[in-house]
């Protein structure tokens, strides 16, 4: 049971965090909340059924072209979309929101409302601590650590990645010493896409894929952003493994209909005991 | 009588100490000024007496009744009333609705009944600030000098017994004070308001108070007339550094 | 009555035509379209008092709606049924505690932290209803609630009535001076705050007051179909649709909100007749008005007809 509970919460809590990280790089640096972030987790596991299965492309090159796909729509609907409404978070919010609506009719029209069968890189199961894991799990997991990782280390130790955190901290201080902040907002419209669209294509294989799997992520990613403290990336990785185990041990121990209750429950009691979240700043919208 | 009394007001925010110990009283009809470097406190000096938030330590009495702690709109019906530094207009709304807003108070036109009067008030409030040909615009189209008269009508409108200015003549040019300061000066003389006012513009700072306390980082140095205030060793190093008085001197 | 505006005039125009409509069509589908929209309306113009005049934005606001229809049916279910003319109101009280158990808490926290927790409120209550499904029929639902008349044309009248009297008492509210307060905590709460405004007092009470109607309206709806379910009065895109209607029409007047409302749900109905495209239509008209008229379909044409007609005493809407 202890070893489900680990190997069942990483695997989510990674999977989470992916999520949750580009939302809240999009809330710190360009200060939006953007609702459209669940779609491009939607697109991305899409994108890769188009390229992989009518198109026809070795798997690995789908999922390039999907990513790529992916950010290409970020940056195009960020610069002649959603520029339009910046001034206003609420209209930014509901805009994204009405995107995301539409995005999903279209998608049913297309695709229909049936789950889609994606194939996963890897085939069969591995054993691990006694628990049979799959091994599409196992290679998410893995990917997603590493995309983490590679975040991680973009942001503390590139240049580029710096200019980003200086923007989220201080956008006019930082333009004053020289860091350029329309390409740091694309810059990281791209990078929040690009993380979406990845967990999309890692969790095609074996959870569902159809037009409505935006909204429940999208809702947990909003959360844990918020929880975490919007603004705090570390605050997001930690919330985000933290629910991961959570509802790994709900499912396990009572049942999986009352997951999404407990989850909703602790978001609601947090909001009211620490309306900042565990580790945020207090949040500017 | 003493309208206000300030005793040994303390204020930390984690380990800076922006208020340490500061006790002074403000008499009915006096004209108190407040001077001080900037990061001095003076503000937060404000922010407490008026409610924004709560000293660490220390007592606040306001005529008679401890006001401590209370919140900012209790304090405001109370009839201790205060203007931004910067202003703070209600956007989205005009002139009129903007001074109609403290006009709704409790306190100017009561909880029953008293409301049809609100209007009357709302335009008597702006006559006495020459606003009132502007009553209908868009607080938006308003210019800085027109916005910092409209942060003190909206203190009038309160009908308040004391009234805390916060740099009232901050960002205006010498035409635009001397009515702003006159009309101060009237309310003072004329209606007995009682007046506590944190300015940096000297020349007419001095000409308009009473009384002048000091303030440097967050301590009371001085207080005095201001005559006094102005040849307080201390004021001079707060303002111009050690070896500040004798550069005082100069020109003497 | 003499002076009114040109906009003015044009609603009461509208209000006639809805009054003597059935008394020239005979056509019950489309009444009981209007009358759906007349519920929806009620929905749309409480969310605005809350979300549009003070800002504190609810995108869970299903759950006040649902409170006061599950009432209704709770006492349908366990206490052998309850008259529309008692159910209405109580469901409306029932909701406005409902209100003040949220508004009070809620009230440290603005933006997307009040609209997460305003939606994830309204999301456990979704799924308490469907948990506890032997109390509350599940998916299912509730049947045999009693109905409002019975008659099709008695019925429109009565929605005709009820949205009536509930936006004319909302808008109201918003034009007197509460509207005022509550627009300037909505701006800037710490000045309102300064100018003895008890924003506390002020903010609870727009959360009571909004679910009053919202509840009211819930109950409404349950005796109007005779029926309760999570998908008629809980569901979150319940919530997502009142916000998309506000703000189409336009938030912050209650007018221009509830025609905003008034006008899709029609809409809403009448795309039904492209099939599968209906939904997608629907969110285009969304995307559409929120980039080129931001303020809402109905604020700027409010605004636009003002203009024209400037000199003749305009009355802001």
């Amino acid at each position: 049971m202890f070893a489900d509970l680990l190997i069942g919460g990483s695997v989510n809590g990674a999977f989470y965090a992916l999520l949750a990280l580009g939302f809240s790089l999009m809330f710190g640096v360009a200060r939006i909340v953007n609702l459209y972030h669940g779609s491009y987790y939607l697109l991305g596991a899409y994108f890769y059924y188009v390229y992989s299965v009518p198109a026809g492309m070795p798997l690995l090159l789908a999922a390039v072209a999907s990513l790529a796909s992916v950010v290409a729509l970020a940056l195009f609907l960020d610069r002649y979309v959603i520029s339009r409404v910046r001034y206003s978070s609420t209209t930014v919010m509901i805009l994204t929101l009405g995107l995301a609506s539409f995005t999903q009719y279209l998608v049913r029209i297309i695709f229909g409302a049936k789950y889609l069968n994606v194939q996963g890189f890897v085939q069969g199961s591995i054993s691990l601590l006694g628990v049979v894991v799959p091994a599409t799990r196992f290679l998410a997991f893995v990917v997603a650590v590493s995309l983490i990782a590679c975040l991680w280390y973009f942001i503390r130790r590139t240049p580029a990645g710096r200019s980003i955190m200086a923007v989220a901290q201080d956008k006019l201080a930082a333009t004053y010493m020289g860091v350029n902040a329309d390409r740091a907002y694309l810059l990281t419209t791209a990078i929040s896409a690009f993380l979406a669209a990845s967990a999309g294509i890692l969790v095609a294989p074996f959870l569902t894929v159809e037009p409505a799997m935006w909204l429940f992520p999208l809702i947990k990613a909003f959360a844990i952003v918020i929880l975490g403290g919007l603004g705090s990336l570390e605050g997001s990785v930690i919330v985000a493994f933290l629910l991961g185990y959570i509802e790994t041990f709900v499912s396990l121990a009572i049942s999986t209909n009352m997951r999404e209750l407990v989850f909703l429950a602790v978001v609601l009691i947090v909001l009211i005991v620490k309306p900042s979240g565990l580790m945020g700043k207090e949040g500017k919208v | 009588m003493n309208l206000l009394e300030i005793s040994s007001l303390y204020k930390r925010f984690g380990g800076l100490e922006a208020t340490k110990n500061v006790s002074f009283v403000v008499k009915k009809g006096e004209i108190l000024g407040i001077l001080g470097p900037n990061g001095a406190g003076k503000t937060t000096l404000f922010n407490q007496i008026a409610g924004s938030f709560a000293p660490t330590a220390g007592k606040i009495v306001f005529a008679g009744l401890d006001i401590t702690g209370c919140r900012a709109y209790a304090v405001a019906n109370l009839g201790l009333a205060r203007t931004f530094q910067i202003p703070r207009p209600l956007h989205g709304l005009t002139v009129l609705e903007n001074v109609l807003v403290p006009c709704y108070s409790p306190r100017t036109t009561g909880l029953i009944g008293g409301r049809k009067h609100a209007a009357a008030c709302a335009k008597e409030v702006l006559r006495t600030v020459s606003l009132d040909e502007k009553a209908d615009l868009a607080v938006e189209k308003l210019t800085h000098g027109e916005l910092k008269k409209l942060e003190l009508a909206k203190a009038l409108a309160l009908k308040p017994q004391l009234i805390m200015l916060d740099e009232p003549f901050a960002g205006l040019g010498v035409q635009e004070v001397a009515p702003i300061a006159e009309a101060i000066r009237l309310l003072n003389s004329e209606h007995g308001l009682t007046v506590l006012i944190i300015e940096h513009k000297l020349r007419e700072f001095m000409k308009l108070v009473h009384r002048v306390i000091a303030l440097n980082y967050g301590e009371k140095i001085a207080e005095g007339s201001p005559r006094e205030i102005v040849d307080n060793s201390l004021v001079i190093e707060a303002y111009l550094g050690k070896g500040g008085a004798a550069l005082a001197g100069i020109g003497n | 009555m003499n002076r009114l505006t040109l906009s003015a005039k044009i609603l009461v125009g509208f209000v006639v035509a809805l009054l003597l409509f059935p008394l020239v069509y005979d056509d019950a589908y489309l009444m009981s379209v209007l009358v759906l929209a007349c519920i929806y309306t009620v929905y749309v113009a409480a969310w605005d008092l809350l979300s549009g005049f003070t800002g504190q934005e609810n995108f869970g606001f299903a759950l006040f709606i649902g409170a006061g229809a599950y009432i209704v049916g709770f006492v349908t279910k366990f206490g052998g049924g309850i008259a529309p003319i008692w159910g209405i109101p109580i469901g409306g009280l029932v909701a406005a505690i409902l209100g003040l158990a949220i508004g009070v808490p809620c009230l440290r926290l603005k933006g997307p932290y009040l609209a997460l927790a305003t939606l994830a409120a309204a999301a456990i209550a979704d799924r308490l209803v469907i948990i506890f499904s032997q109390y509350t029929g599940g998916e299912d639902g509730i049947y045999g609630v009693e109905f409002l008349t019975g008659d099709p044309v008695t019925d429109y009248y009565a929605a005709l009535l009820f949205m009536l009297v509930s936006v004319a008492v909302l808008y109201g509210i918003g034009r007197s001076y509460i509207g005022l307060l509550l627009k300037a905590i909505r701006e800037d709460e710490a000045a309102a705050e300064a100018g003895g405004v008890n924003a506390t007092l002020y903010k609870v009470a727009a959360f009571v007051v909004s679910a009053f109607f919202g509840g009211m309206a819930g109950a409404f709806n349950a005796h109007y179909l005779g029926y309760v379910g999570p998908d008629a009065v809980l569901a979150s895109h319940i919530s997502l649709n009142i916000i998309i209607m506000a703000v189409v029409g336009g938030t912050g007047s209650i007018i221009n909100a509830a025609l905003g409302a008034f006008a899709l749900a029609v809409a809403a109905d009448y795309l039904k007749n492209f099939g599968e495209y209906h939904l997608l239509i629907y969110t285009s008209l969304l995307i559409i008005v929120l980039l080129f008229m931001p303020k809402g379909v109905f604020t700027t044409l409010g605004t636009r007809l003002a203009a024209g007609s400037a000199g003749k005493g305009g009355k802001r809407v």
